[in-house]
């Protein structure tokens, strides 16, 4: 039989580099009936016992304070996992065991894993696993995720317990509360129905949590009209009591200070003057290394790879073999020219990906968060939706799964509803042809401008959308700064892999796929016959219905229309549908050159800027708003916006040029 | 509860120390029942010391060490947050008994 084994910790504990360690990347996402969000199911074997492991959100109590602690709860509560571990991070013990303390009453086995006690070491102090153990009744295990040490030890402890589930439960209810606390929960354990409540539960636990006004929103009758400070009362009596412990587990001082070089980094890059320039410097920089001469050398090298050598080598390999010039065409035309025109950009995207990562795990991110704060409560926003707004300059998929640091559930809907038009790397590639195309020279202020309008049309929504999302409801900023880490490769390395190889994937599924497709709408006519005049084809027909919508805005020629469409697929669809739809013996921005003015150009860059990324954002808007009314809103109000604007700034642009 | 009738107006808010000042927590009643719960899951409750660190560089929010980690928060919560400084931060984690 398959065990279920839970993982539950603090946020920043180490809980995910764990969760990867164990499973790999054989994982799924699945649904819980009961449980609010979808979690993250990892699979492996251990001895030959299959074993499926869930990610639960990173939480600081089982108190129904924000939605992590609503799924957690209601997954403890509508499931029965054999074993939970609780990660707790070792160089922050008192606070982290408050979550403990709580879960070790909940009734179901709990092992401790105690993480990062590496680094405690270092600070010259020691835990003493085994008084841990004693005090909290249920195994404690030192590991160190990053380093890969102690988890076979911590397996095999979990797996005593999946077999021995009374190993992972205190031999009886802990005994943190005074006489007081202990009186009300006999009083109001003498309330619950017992059918009521799960089996796996223990039944103390259920009337604290009663007590505290968070067993599933209901309060018992008896304590109607009692006040409303037990929870505050129960969490001062649990904080006295862990206190007690730390000393006698935790050898010399538990408090651990910030250590040196962080408090020396953070005096530079938290410093009243030099805080903004050093933040907007490193900015620049990432995007200099990324987007400037380096990053476009090697983008030339792969560029090519994939205009000239692999065409030359396919069409010498099919004279060869004598296939035909249908087949040439699809693979040229179709394949090589819409694929190879988004894999082009694959390095320049890798190292934006690496550095926007490297800004996470050192922890700076956090600083940035805490500096930006003052100027994005302006708008509404909290620094908190920093991370999520500069993430969007990545891809606004991860974008709008990181709103779930935001505090509060109208805080991520008014986050999400913004980071779709913070300009992601997908539409780089678009900026780059037309920029090429039309505005050589002035390159760089052209891109510039574009990330500046997007980043205002964020703010500027949020700004609007705040009244009608937020009710009244100011943010609550309340972030931890984690200490400056030195960055663990294998990690960084993991993260930038799986964004990538999602790029890849897409450009070997949905470009693909659309590439093909745009190649024969564009090479058939409605008879379905071949037709080398592509005037006649297909997507000819359908890109001429669309084209009169963009009129106004410079640009109603059919085949935008189609590439804009295809678009919406991906934003990169936007380059390889134009590069098959005008590879006509031009090159593609010669082509759009003689069709455009740099007035209606631009006006299109802003387009493709604003309206809705991909059909991939509007799946992560719909998993993390779980609304569709949600994402259809969004959609309409990008589509106008965009359209809206594209107009405005057409208009402004003929005044200048005619 | 009953700090509140044994404080005067004289009282310390949290957003008033100095970088580098060690405080206990005195009274938190000024925050509403939802902040007050969110800062007890994080261990900010009263008889807590903590270090002021420091503001961000606008001023707002303001940066505090407690139980041993960095937590920052807004200005307009550290006002509700009465202290009463203490002359020498701890090196030790028994005294925030209260």
């Amino acid at each position: 039989m398959k065990a279920e084994i839970a993982l539950l910790g603090n946020p920043n504990c180490g809980k995910t580099t764990l969760f990867n360690e164990l499973t790999g990347d054989n994982k799924t996402v699945g649904n819980w009936t009961g449980v609010t969000v979808t979690l993250e199911v990892g699979h492996f074997h251990y001895q030959g016992q299959a074993i499926d492991i869930v990610d639960l959100p990173g939480i600081y109590s089982l108190l129904t304070h924000s939605p992590e602690q609503i799924t957690a709860c209601e997954y403890l509560v509508n499931y029965h996992p054999d074993v939970l571990i609780n990660i707790v991070d070792s160089t922050n013990l008192e606070r982290n065991l408050y979550l403990t303390t709580q879960l070790v009453e909940t009734g179901v086995p709990v092992v401790v894993a105690l993480n990062m006690e590496d680094e405690l070491r270092k600070e010259g102090l020691s835990l003493d696993a085994k008084a841990l153990s004693d005090r909290l009744g249920v195994p404690c295990v030192k590991i160190s995720a990053t380093k890969r040490i102690g988890i076979d030890k911590l397996m095999q402890t979990v797996m005593h317990v999946v077999h021995k589930p009374e190993l992972g439960r205190p031999s009886r209810f802990p005994d943190f509360y005074s006489a007081e606390i202990k009186q009300q929960i006999d009083e109001t354990m003498s309330h619950i129905d017992h059918k009521d409540v799960p089996e796996h539960l223990n039944l103390r636990w259920v009337a604290l949590q009663m007590l505290e006004e968070h067993w599933q929103g209901t309060t018992p009758a008896h304590l109607a009209g009692m006040g409303d400070d037990w929870e505050l009362r129960i969490g001062e009596e649990r904080y006295a009591r862990i206190r007690e412990i730390v000393p006698q587990v935790l050898k010399k001082s538990p408090f651990i200070r910030r250590n040196e070089m962080t408090k020396r980094i953070d005096a530079i890059v938290c410093h009243r003057i030099w805080a903004f320039p050093i933040f907007l410097m490193i900015m620049l920089l990432i995007f200099y290394i990324s987007f400037g001469p380096f990053g476009s050398m090697i983008n030339e090298w792969f560029g090519l790879f994939f205009d000239e050598w692999l065409p030359s080598a396919t069409h010498s390999l099919l004279s060869v073999l004598q296939t035909g010039p249908v087949l040439e065409s699809l693979l040229i035309d179709g394949i090589i020219a819409g694929v190879g025109g988004v894999l082009v950009f694959l390095p320049q995207l890798m190292l934006l990906f690496f550095f926007l990562s490297l800004l996470e795990y050192s922890g700076y991110m956090a600083r940035a968060a805490f500096i930006t704060d003052k100027l994005l409560a302006r708008f509404g926003l909290s620094g908190m939706s920093f991370i999520p707004m500069v993430l969007g300059f990545g891809c606004s998929v991860p974008a709008v799964m990181a709103c779930r640091v935001l505090d509060s559930r109208r805080e991520r809907l008014l986050t999400m509803a913004i980071v779709p038009f913070m300009s992601c790397s997908a539409r780089m590639p678009v900026y780059l042809l037309f920029a090429a195309a039309f505005f050589a020279s002035r390159k760089w202020l052209v891109i510039g401008s574009l990330y500046l309008i997007g980043i205002l049309a964020a703010l500027l929504t949020a700004l609007m959308l705040r009244p009608v999302l937020m009710k009244g409801d100011r943010p609550l900023f309340l972030m931890e700064m984690p200490p400056y880490r030195k960055p663990v490769w294998h990690c960084i390395w993991r993260t930038l892999w799986l964004r990538t190889w999602d790029f890849i994937s897409r450009a070997g599924s949905i470009i693909l796929i659309a590439s093909v497709v745009v190649w024969f709408l564009n090479n058939f006519n409605l008879q379905l016959q071949l037709t080398a005049d592509s005037s006649q084809s297909i997507l000819s027909r359908l890109g001429m219905l669309l084209a009169p919508i963009f009129q106004p805005l410079g640009y109603g020629y059919w085949q935008i229309a189609v590439a804009l469409l295809t678009g919406l697929m991906a934003k990169e669809a936007v380059v390889s549908t134009l590069s098959v739809l005008l590879a006509g013996g031009t090159a593609v921005d010669i082509a759009l050159s003689t069709m455009l003015t740099p007035p209606a150009a631009y006006a299109l860059l802003v387009f493709v800027l604003l309206y809705t990324p991909c059909v991939a954002t509007l799946a992560a808007l719909r998993r993390e708003s779980g609304k569709w009314g949600f994402v259809a809103r969004s959609f309409v109000y990008q589509m106008a916006l965009a359209w809206f604007v594209s107009w405005i700034i057409y208009r402004i642009g003929l005044l200048f040029f005619s | 509860m009953k700090d509140t009738q044994t404080e005067n107006q004289n009282r310390l808010s949290l957003d008033n120390l100095q970088n580098g000042e060690c405080a206990r927590i005195v009274s938190m009643d000024g925050l509403d029942t939802r902040t007050a719960n969110r800062f007890l899951d994080l261990g900010l409750l009263r008889g807590e010391i903590v270090t002021f660190i420091q503001r961000a560089p606008l001023g707002d929010p303001i940066w505090l060490e407690v139980k041993g980690y960095q937590l920052a928060f807004r200005r307009e919560m550290a006002r509700k947050i009465y202290v009463e400084r203490i002359p020498s931060c701890p090196k030790k984690g028994k005294e925030a008994q209260g």
